[in-house]
């Protein structure tokens, strides 16, 4: 109980450290909004727009600081993340519902995925490498580890573009961005399948990167585990290998990247800002390079938060998870 | 690359145009109806239907079609397609186009301005059209502020609007204003049945919008909207086009490559160098124009030292090679700017507005003239470098520009650097993001800056009153190069509570005189409207030969002038 109270006051403050963070950051940014948007316009605004602007996007009250802050404080436990500057008058909610799916869908999928294959192949190479010969190293394990080390060391988006330029502007097997044909409904069974053909080529480059860091983690992690003396044991009590592998060795393996694995999800969120932009995919990611490109602070500001309380709410949730997972810390918490 | 950064700029309100003329002037004017008046016959016998493509690098288009936010934040077509103005004015040829209104006329003493409205008209769910909506609008707008996005009510002297009949509408001023005329025209018009119950006129997002509009909205998707013929338009036989589609697409690269595959029909892109990758691919269609409606300035800080000298900016102003300057950042895209008067008057106002006696004081590019005029001013050169009357040596300038990505004036920042250092002046390009950039220009803390003009119009008064007023110094002003002189402030006084054309002239011409004598900023090149087409399925778009708009983008009030000349050819 101990363990679950600590937690959640850490949440607790590390929250309002990150909501405090997030509402100093815009105000020491130069300029006021209204400006800015004349400005970016080129001379083909007129001045004469500016006061109507303030009164728009609510900059014509003056407030105290310490009364924004609170107001804010507040607006957030009511879900109120204010109005966008750029699509004005929708509210930040309203954009972030509409880009949430997107980047959950196909980031999460992608994750997903790369996290059960990574982990699958991590697990056999190390494996590989401990059972089939001592001390040399099997065939699967030599390839899986430079190609590991060559996955995660790619710059994703250099891979998106070289997937886009061949994939589907030579080869034309796949759309070249977006994430639904205009005009098709995204509930008609013609749209899914639309969405899905459009979500193959981000979802796969995503995939492919995030795998090589699982190859890599797993395995090491393994490696360190199958030197464990409860290993040897088992071995020497003759278990089957497979018991061995899957039972007693990955599961405690596994343990010390779940958390790498909660951060991963929570990053899910943020979406993948260079992905979605290579693919013109309509996710998180994309909204917030619109947002910095109008220097929409608003709309800054809900993703940043967003993406930071999902963050830590993954971190938390492992967290308790652990206390089903590894019976050490189940006993640590129960005391 | 050039000007990424116009992705969702779209295009602007309507303020800028207007007849030299009229409407500012006292007389009534009267015009004869057909917007785009040389095409129309021709368009009556030309096949009718098509479809007409735009494409606009707006990523996403909010599903908002309230006439009265801020640009940009409705969907494309609302103010081309949906919704109608008084007059549409023309900055490129100073025409008054008569579109809601037909005719307006100024009282003697500059106190009263009585529109007619236009008979005949209905709104686009079938009930009539009249002169109270017109002044139903108009009082909307002042019951609230947040929708006077032309500054209709607010320090205009505006006091009452209101329909004394069915196609009149009278607006009392407690002040002479007769340049007010123009923001006046540039109004949206809404139907008083549908909005008069709404107490939110801008978060409300229209979503079933009823307009004048030439169009009615057919279906909207966050990546395309599309509209439909209005079947009963006012104008008889128009629009000639069945359809016209508003694209939205994540990059310019994207609109012009199907621009160039015959995929689109319009876009609104600075093309990097149109001639060679745009027209010469098919220069039997591959069309653009780019009409100047605006002009890139140097500015200079005019309080700080050493450019408080106006003698050491007029020499300055000789040394810049405008030619050059435009031919590398628009690749002859773009006009240069010359002799000096063009701080005062944009390009196409010149002829009407500018006196040939400050000819005298022209300027044109002469490094040798430029250097004749500092020594007589004091300054002498040593070692390269320039020295001020009183011997000391000029230290290294800034040169602010702002905006990532604007590849154009990074090129003429460089370019005025270097000519700068021809004259023994040396100085760095500083490039600062638009929330810096748009704070330190007003408030003066910079020494050289590239910018445009503010809030030009379609007289030279409008810029200059932004640009050389004194009310406009100050952290939130228009006045960026600081300068101002009582001959100045008369002068634009005496424009604004006249509405005879000589006394503004005369006006006119004693700000063209301050300024050429005085040289706070130097006019480098023009800046234009960025219009491209393609004449692959239709014909009937403006151009320099036939310039019924003034190229703006697909969702300026210019293009709904455009889509109602458009036809199949």
């Amino acid at each position: 109980m101990r363990y679950l109270l600590r937690r959640v006051a850490v949440l607790l403050l590390t929250a309002w450290v990150a909501v405090t963070v997030n509402f100093a950051l815009p105000r020491l940014m130069p300029g006021d909004p209204a400006s800015n948007m004349i400005a970016r316009y080129g001379g083909q605004m007129s001045p004469r727009a500016r006061e109507a602007i303030m009164i728009d996007f609510g900059l014509n009250t003056h407030q105290s600081l310490l009364g924004q802050y609170f107001s804010y404080l507040g607006q957030i436990l009511t879900g109120n993340l204010g109005t966008s500057y750029t699509f004005f008058p929708a509210s930040v909610t309203s954009m972030i519902r509409q880009a949430l799916p997107w980047t959950l869908g196909m980031v999460g999928f992608a994750t997903i995925l790369a996290f059960l294959f990574g982990i699958g192949l991590g697990m056999v190479a190390a494996w590989r490498r401990g059972s089939a010969s001592w001390h040399r190293e099997s065939r699967l394990d030599t390839a899986l580890v430079p190609t590991g080390v060559m996955l995660s060391a790619m710059p994703p988006f250099w891979l998106a573009m070289m997937l886009v330029y061949f994939v589907s502007y030579k080869l034309g097997w796949f759309p070249i961005g977006g994430g639904i044909k205009p005009g098709l409904a995204k509930s008609s069974s013609a749209g899914l399948i639309d969405i899905a053909r459009h979500a193959v080529l981000p979802a796969f480059t995503l995939t492919l990167i995030a795998m090589g860091g699982w190859i890599l983690l797993m395995r090491n992690s393994m490696l360190t585990v199958l030197n464990d003396d409860f290993v040897k044991f088992a071995r020497a009590k003759g278990l089957p290998n497979r018991s061995i592998a899957y039972r007693y060795a990955a599961r405690n393996a596994i343990l010390p990247i779940f958390t790498q694995f909660a951060m991963a999800l929570g990053v899910v969120v943020g979406g993948q800002v260079f992905i979605e932009i290579v693919y013109s995919y309509p996710g998180i990611g994309y909204l917030l390079l619109t947002a910095v490109y109008n220097q929409d602070y608003p709309l800054m500001q809900g993703i940043f938060l967003i993406f930071t309380l999902t963050l830590l709410l993954a971190n938390f949730l492992v967290e308790m998870l652990y206390v089903f997972i590894d019976p050490r810390i189940r006993v640590e918490a129960g005391k | 690359m050039k000007r990424r950064i116009e992705q969702g700029a779209k295009s602007i309100k309507p303020r800028r145009a207007l007849a030299t003329l009229v409407g500012v002037v006292g007389v009534a004017v009267v015009l004869s109806l057909a917007l785009g008046v040389t095409t129309s016959a021709r368009a009556a016998s030309a096949a009718s239907g098509g479809t007409l493509n735009i494409e606009m690098p707006w990523g996403t288009i909010a599903d908002n079609f309230n006439p009265m936010v801020p640009n940009g934040t409705n969907a494309g077509g609302t103010l081309s397609c949906l919704y109608e103005q008084l007059f549409f004015l023309n900055t490129v040829t100073s025409q008054i186009v008569p579109v809601l209104g037909t005719k307006s006329a100024w009282s003697k003493d500059g106190l009263k301005l009585t529109i007619t409205t236009r008979s005949g008209v209905t709104w686009s769910d079938g009930k009539p059209f009249s002169a109270a909506d017109v002044a139903f609008t108009f009082n909307y707008i002042k019951q609230y502020p947040a929708i006077d996005l032309n500054s209709i009510w607010k320090g205009s002297g505006l006091t009452s609007v209101a329909a004394t009949g069915a196609n009149t509408v009278v607006f009392t001023f407690s002040k002479p204003n007769t340049p007010m005329f123009v923001f006046i025209a540039g109004v949206y018009i809404i139907p008083e049945h549908i909005w008069s119950s709404n107490t939110s006129p801008n978060t409300d997002t229209n979503t079933k919008p009823v307009g004048t509009g030439p169009f009615v909205l057919k279906s909207f998707s966050p990546t395309a909207v599309i509209y439909d013929k209005n079947p009963n338009y006012w104008m008889a036989g128009k629009p000639s086009i069945n359809t016209v589609v508003l694209a939205a697409v994540k990059s310019n690269d994207t609109a012009l490559l199907d621009l160039l595959a015959g995929n689109i029909d319009y876009t609104y892109d600075a093309i990097t160098n149109p001639a060679k990758t745009y027209v010469a691919k098919n220069p039997a269609t591959n069309k653009y124009w780019w009409p100047d409606t605006n002009i890139n300035f140097l500015y200079f800080n005019t309080t700080k030292a050493p450019f408080n000298d106006p003698k050491l900016r007029r020499a300055i102003a000789f040394g810049m090679n405008t030619k050059l300057i435009a031919q590398r950042a628009y690749y002859g895209g773009v006009d240069a700017s010359n002799g000096g008067q063009d701080a005062a008057v944009t390009g196409g106002q010149l002829k009407a507005w500018y006196p040939s006696s400050l000819k005298k004081l022209e300027w044109s590019y002469n490094v040798k003239t430029a250097k004749a005029l500092l020594k007589k001013a004091g300054y002498k050169l040593k070692g390269g470098k320039l020295l001020t009357p009183k011997g000391k040596a000029i230290p290294k300038q800034q040169i602010l520009i702002g905006g990532p990505g604007w590849t154009d004036y990074i090129v003429i920042a460089t370019m005025v650097s270097q000519e700068l250092k021809a004259l023994g002046i040396s100085s760095s390009v500083v490039q600062q993001p638009w929330g810096s950039y748009s704070t330190n220009l007003p408030k003066g803390n910079y020494q050289l800056a590239i910018s445009w003009g503010n809030g030009p119009g379609p007289t030279p008064y409008f810029m200059d009153y932004n640009d050389f007023s004194k009310s406009k110094i100050g952290a939130t002003g228009t006045n960026w190069s600081r300068f101002w002189n009582p001959t100045i402030n008369k002068a634009l006084v005496t424009y604004r509570g006249s509405s005879d054309l000589k006394v503004q002239k005369t006006a006119m011409a004693t700000i063209m005189q301050q300024v050429m004598t005085n040289a706070p900023m130097v006019a480098l090149t023009g800046r234009p409207n960025w219009f491209d087409y393609q004449t692959k399925s239709f014909t009937g778009f403006p151009d320099a030969t036939n310039p019924y708009n003034d190229a703006g983008a697909p969702d300026s009030p210019g293009a709904r002038l455009l889509y109602l000349n458009v036809h199949l050819s």
